[in-house]
């Protein structure tokens, strides 16, 4: 089946979603039960990062030097296995903890300083509007029962429909949504009605709505109604999540933390294919050095209590973690301590399918790529610049994603061996 | 007046209102020049190549070749004109069109496109009809975007149009109304409804998905934005008697503002130009004495007049509408060195459908650039900057905490002077160079297509097309198409009609948008908007709820209402500050909050629509709890089954809108479900799996608002012929449904 974006959308409208995904079981026996894994995991520091306060650090000659990158001593910044590690607190251990696992592509071209456009192009693969983002695309692509396979924490999460994104701020109700025919939560025993007469009306909820389906012409409606029908399939999942939410959620202020709690919670119960984090303070165009800093040592220690989390959860091995930004920051500081914004940035992978202790890519001393021969990924002249597409298309790869005939209307262009 | 004049003339321009010419079938072996221009040439090159500087404010504005963006009700005739003008200029029989894009010409972007481009066949094949034009069979047809659709009777609309406006039912008055009357009565009833207070109230709280001020609801935050200098007296109430009441009730005022100001221009009829021009803002008791306004006293707070909002000017103080209220100044922030630029971005996303950040397309790299002041000189940041940078000048008079703080150093001489659209602020405006800045904007043409399209979302949840979002889409490329012309019809009567906003909400309720239910032979193009598949936010859910069964959907009662507070963001709603967009596909955590929904209220409403009289119940005024279908040696009961099924209409035409015949099918299948559970339910009394009194929580024995206990011989405890519970199984069923959840 050769489909459009057009003829797709229009297909899933028809209801043809669970047809089309519905084999895709990823080793599990049916659809029932839960995903098996691996899980992504997108984490977006909102507002243009910094990476030579991280992962491609510059530093300064001296307290001479005019206009320097940064305002640290290069003779300061520390080798971590394969990488250079900008001096802030906690970033050596972070790279000492996941040196064998990381791998950080530097000189990553967005091509634009707008937020928009460069969290969309970082998140989805394309610089045009409308493509979903990668988040959703692996949801759709891997979970039969979508009812909860896209958890967003914000940022960029366009679906183009194919998936509809959950929110769980807040984790309390949790319980008394997941046994919605129960009058009391916590007590089996206080079924609004007798399980029999549930069931019954199960059924003929189940039986209406696919009449109403039936019989609509619209492709508005049949999206609305298609929707609700995939919303409402799988609903002991939420069951199966509230076993395996913490008791309580962290206080710290690390929004991170928070999320990534629910987040492994959501991978660890199956109900979740991917999930987006997401934390701010990175537009940093005044006082740059102070703000920044704190942000990239609460994004780093986020990061660090999501691994902790997945490995209480028994996941660890089988998370796949993308961090980026909508862009990178100006080599020079501005009239006020700020710095403004520049399309060259940094992205973090690391999980299952990824080899780690690498470093692919570079910025030279004006925070300029490097260009990489595509096929060897070694320093070229004739090279080329990688950008988020070219992530994209090597993440559908190791995900699935790319053979998925749902993905065919947003192709991001070709893989290349980032991850081998 | 310039806008109105604009407008006619654009819709003059075009084809007949409503109407575009759309040769069938579109992918077929001939498409004429007007729907190869709008579905291939504009979308695949004119929009994504040429006008990354092809633009008023673009690096190529001085080159004769200027196109313009949706936001201009004629775009479309005045680009296509553009273009052939242009086209003419030939170099030795070719076309310039056709030389500077492959760098000839001395085509200042250099070579944009290949002579092997699918783009540049394109063009190629454009500009050669330009002198042999071509026609299909069809061509000259037209599709009228109502065409082919069937749209919601008059009385089906009025009860949409009611819960969507007012958040209630038609009453029978209203429907006998429009049943006599059709369109008309309905138009009038619309029109009656929104001098409603309930209306104002639904008005705001659509207007904040856009402009989200109601981020400072609710706490102090509002309060806290306010200039302590200007405004010495914004923490009035300290250490007086109920201190906690009053800050919070001056903080909602303040936080409240903006949305006041446009609900009193909508309210008063006033023209929405207002909304930046107004030379007033709106103050109630509590907040004319933090705002410190003349003649202010402390309210009462037992004193309902204090709640309302009035006309207040403020002294030093350069009021252009609600762009110089604290709530939306603080809510578009700017920093030091983001100079206003976020909030000139929002403004013209806002109030001139123009979105600055898709202008530049081309990926630009700065680090080849070695232009001096890249955002005044280098091409890849003067496409968005020259818009852009004028209306962050005129900003300058506020702060980056939305004081008014003038510059005394003025503005920054690197950047492009303050104005509008390369017309500059007059030097004597001072701090009025915002109200200047607004008076400009409302006779822009696009304003007046703005408020149209911001009308059309939030009243439909539509995702109102823009051309970013077409593509090579085709079909988006006609839904497009038929949209502006629809906006620029609405837009030219909006401002024949004193700039009333409320004909623009009329409008959009009356039109294909709102009302369209089925399909016949459409296009794919007017099939992509057509009809509303609104899923109901939490607010609105909640006041449907309260509107068809007569309670609130609460924990207990005078707790809040679960889907305003509790579930509120997990059911897709939006807090304006982290969560600012709406959820508008359902996932597992609604479907669950949905179904606990449908249960909770079901079990709360039955028993006590049961107490009432039956002339005033809501869900049951055709049965009485004894009426079941047969006894228990199975013979049927006259009369009794009639009963249950015509109370089963009821409840299909109540909760869900649905005017269905006796014999209808689904009144058959919900008869069935109320017979399976009275079966169900009757067999577990017999053998004692099933007790005789409900759940306490399903008893009648409170009052849902007041919480007050019931007389003893006015409560329902017991359900001995399961026919309340049967009655809760169909209510849920019913409260579940598409038809309930969706509008």
């Amino acid at each position: 089946m050769n489909l459009n974006r057009r003829s797709f959308l229009s297909w899933l409208a028809a209801g043809g979603a669970a047809a089309a995904v519905g084999p895709r079981l990823y080793g599990r026996a049916n659809a029932d039960e839960p995903v098996v894994g691996p899980f992504f995991l997108f984490v977006n520091a909102s507002g243009g990062w910094d990476p030579t306060m991280l992962c491609d650090p510059k530093g300064r000659a001296s307290e001479a030097e005019a206009d320097p990158i940064n305002h640290f001593d290069a003779a300061d910044i520390e080798q971590v296995g394969a990488f250079k590690v900008a001096p802030i607190d906690g970033h050596v251990a972070f790279f000492e903890r996941f040196k064998s696992d990381l791998l950080v592509l530097n000189g990553v071209d967005t091509q634009t300083n707008s937020h928009e456009i460069g969290s969309r192009f970082m998140w989805s693969g394309s610089i045009k509007p409308g493509f979903p983002s990668e988040a959703a695309l692996v949801a759709a692509a891997r979970e039969p029962r979508p009812a909860l396979a896209f958890l967003s924490n914000g940022g960029y999460d366009v679906t183009d429909g194919l998936v509809a994104p959950t929110r769980i701020p807040d984790t309390s109700a949790i319980l008394e949504i997941a046994y919605p025919d129960r009058l009391d939560k916590a007590d089996d025993r206080t079924g609004v009605l007798p399980l029999d007469i549930l069931a019954r009306l199960d059924q003929a909820r189940t039986e209406r709505l696919q009449r109403q389906l039936d019989a609509a012409t619209l492709p508005r409606l049949r999206h609305a109604m298609a929707s609700l029908q995939i919303a409402r399939v799988g609903n002991n999942d939420l069951a199966r999540l509230s076993a395996k939410l913490p008791s309580a959620l962290d206080t710290s202020g690390n929004p991170l933390k928070r999320q990534a709690q629910v987040a492994m919670a959501c991978f660890a119960a199956g109900v979740s294919a991917s999930a987006t984090m997401e934390i701010g303070n990175f537009d940093t165009h005044g006082d740059h050095d102070r703000i920044h800093t704190q942000s990239m040592k609460d994004i780093v220690a986020g990061i660090t209590f999501a691994m902790d989390e997945a490995e209480r959860q028994g996941i660890a091995d089988k998370v796949v973690v993308i961090v980026g930004s909508d862009f990178g920051r100006t080599p020079y500081y501005n009239d006020t301590a700020g710095k403004d914004h520049w399309p060259i940035t940094s992205m973090l992978l690391m999980g299952p399918g990824i080899r780690g202790g690498r470093v692919l890519g570079g910025t030279d001393g004006s925070f300029a790529p490097t260009l990489l021969d595509p096929t060897t990924l070694a320093p070229s002249s004739s090279g080329i610049r990688i950008t988020p597409a070219h992530v994209h298309a090597s993440l559908r790869a190791l995900s699935g994603v790319a053979t998925w005939e749902g993905a065919a209307p947003y192709g991001v262009g070709d893989a290349l061996p980032l991850f081998t | 007046m310039r806008a109105n004049a604009t407008i006619v003339g654009a819709v003059a321009l075009l084809a007949s209102c409503g109407k575009v010419d759309v040769p069938a079938p579109v992918d077929g072996p001939c498409m004429d020049d007007a729907t190869l221009w709008r579905e291939q040439v504009y979308p695949q090159v004119i929009q994504s190549v040429c006008m990354g500087c092809h633009t008023a404010d673009g690096a190529a504005r001085d080159s004769g070749l200027v196109f313009v963006g949706t936001g201009y009700p004629d775009h479309e005739a005045r680009n296509r004109g553009t273009f052939a003008n242009v086209a003419g200029l030939e170099r030795a029989g070719d076309s310039i069109v056709l030389l500077k894009p492959i760098g000839l010409e001395g085509h200042g972007g250099g070579k944009i496109l290949s002579e092997d481009d699918a783009s540049y066949a394109l063009l190629q094949d454009f500009v050669d009809r330009l002198n042999h034009p071509v026609t299909c069979a069809n061509s000259g047809t037209t599709v009228d975007g109502d065409a082919g659709l069937t749209l919601d009777s008059p009385v089906q609309t009025l009860r949409k149009a009611a819960v969507t406006l007012v958040g209630r039912l038609p009453t029978p008055d209203e429907e006998d109304a429009v049943r006599a009357g059709g369109e008309s009565a309905l138009g009038d009833a619309v029109w009656a409804w929104m001098d409603e207070p309930a209306f104002a109230n639904v008005f705001m709280e659509k207007l904040n998905d856009v402009l989200l001020t109601d981020r400072y609801l609710r706490s102090n935050d509002a309060l806290g934005i306010m200039d302590e200098d200007r405004f010495p007296g914004r923490y009035w109430f300290e250490d007086a008697n109920n201190e906690d009441t009053l800050r919070d009730r001056t903080n909602d005022a303040v936080a409240r503002e903006p949305l006041e100001i446009a609900a009193h221009i909508m309210r008063e009829d006033r023209p929405w130009t207002e909304i930046l021009t107004a030379d007033y803002t709106m103050v109630n008791g509590y907040s004319a004495m933090a705002y410190g306004v003349d003649g202010a006293e402390p309210p009462d707070v037992r004193d309902p007049a204090a709640f309302e909002f009035v006309e207040a000017t403020l002294p030093d103080w350069s009021h252009a509408g609600l762009l110089t209220t604290p709530a939306f100044l603080n809510r578009y922030p700017t920093t030091e060195t983001n100079r206003n630029r976020h909030r000139a971005w929002a403004f013209y996303k806002t109030f001139l459908a123009t979105d600055i950040l898709t202008f530049g397309k081309r990926p630009i790299d700065p680090t080849i650039s070695d232009v001096h002041n890249p955002t005044l000189n280098d091409p890849q940041c003067t496409v968005c900057h020259a818009t852009m940078d004028p209306v962050a000048g005129a900003f300058q008079s506020w702060d980056d905490q939305g004081r008014l703080a003038p510059r005394e150093e003025g503005w920054y001489p690197e950047m492009a002077p303050p104005g509008f659209e390369g017309e500059a602020t007059p030097p004597a405006s001072g701090s009025g160079q915002l109200t200047w800045l607004a008076e400009q904007s409302v006779a822009d043409p696009r304003f007046a297509i703005a408020t149209v399209r911001m009308m059309l979302g939030v009243f439909t949840g539509l995702d109102v097309l823009s051309e970013s979002d077409v593509g090579d889409d085709p079909d988006k490329a006609q839904a497009l198409a038929l949209q502006d012309l629809w906006v620029a019809d609405v837009a030219t009567e909006l401002v024949d009609r004193q700039w009333d906003v409320k004909v623009a909400i009329q409008r959009v309720v009356t039109s294909r948008y709102f009302r369209a239910s089925a399909a016949t032979g459409a296009t794919p193009g007017q099939l992509l908007q057509a009809g509303t598949a609104h899923l109901l936010t939490p607010e609105e859910l909640d006041r449907k709820i309260t509107a068809t069964t007569g309670i609130p959907w609460r924990a207990s009662s005078g707790s809040t209402n679960l889907l305003l507070d509790r579930y509120a963001l997990l059911y897709g709603g939006i807090d304006s500050l982290g969560i600012t967009e709406r959820l508008r596909d359902p996932n597992g955590v609604m479907a669950n909050i949905a179904r606990r929904m449908s249960n909770e209220v079901a079990c709360g409403s039955v028993a006590r629509d049961f107490l009432l009289d039956p002339t005033q119940r809501r869900l049951f005024p055709l049965v009485e709890m004894s009426y079941v279908p047969e006894t228990d040696d199975g013979f049927a009961i006259p009369g009794a089954e009639d009963a249950i099924r015509e109370n089963i209409r009821w409840l299909h035409s109540r909760l869900l809108g649905e005017e269905l015949a006796a014999d209808d099918p689904e009144i058959e299948a919900t008869y069935a479900l109320w017979v399976d559970a009275w079966k169900a339910g009757r067999a577990g009394l017999a053998d004692e799996t099933v007790k005789v009194d409900l759940d306490y929580r399903c008893m009648a024995l409170f009052d849902p608002f007041t919480g007050d206990q019931l007389r003893d011989d006015h409560r329902i405890v017991y359900d001995p012929d399961f026919t309340i519970r049967s009655w809760m199984t169909v209510t849920a069923y019913l409260l579940s449904d598409y038809r309930f959840l969706y509008e």
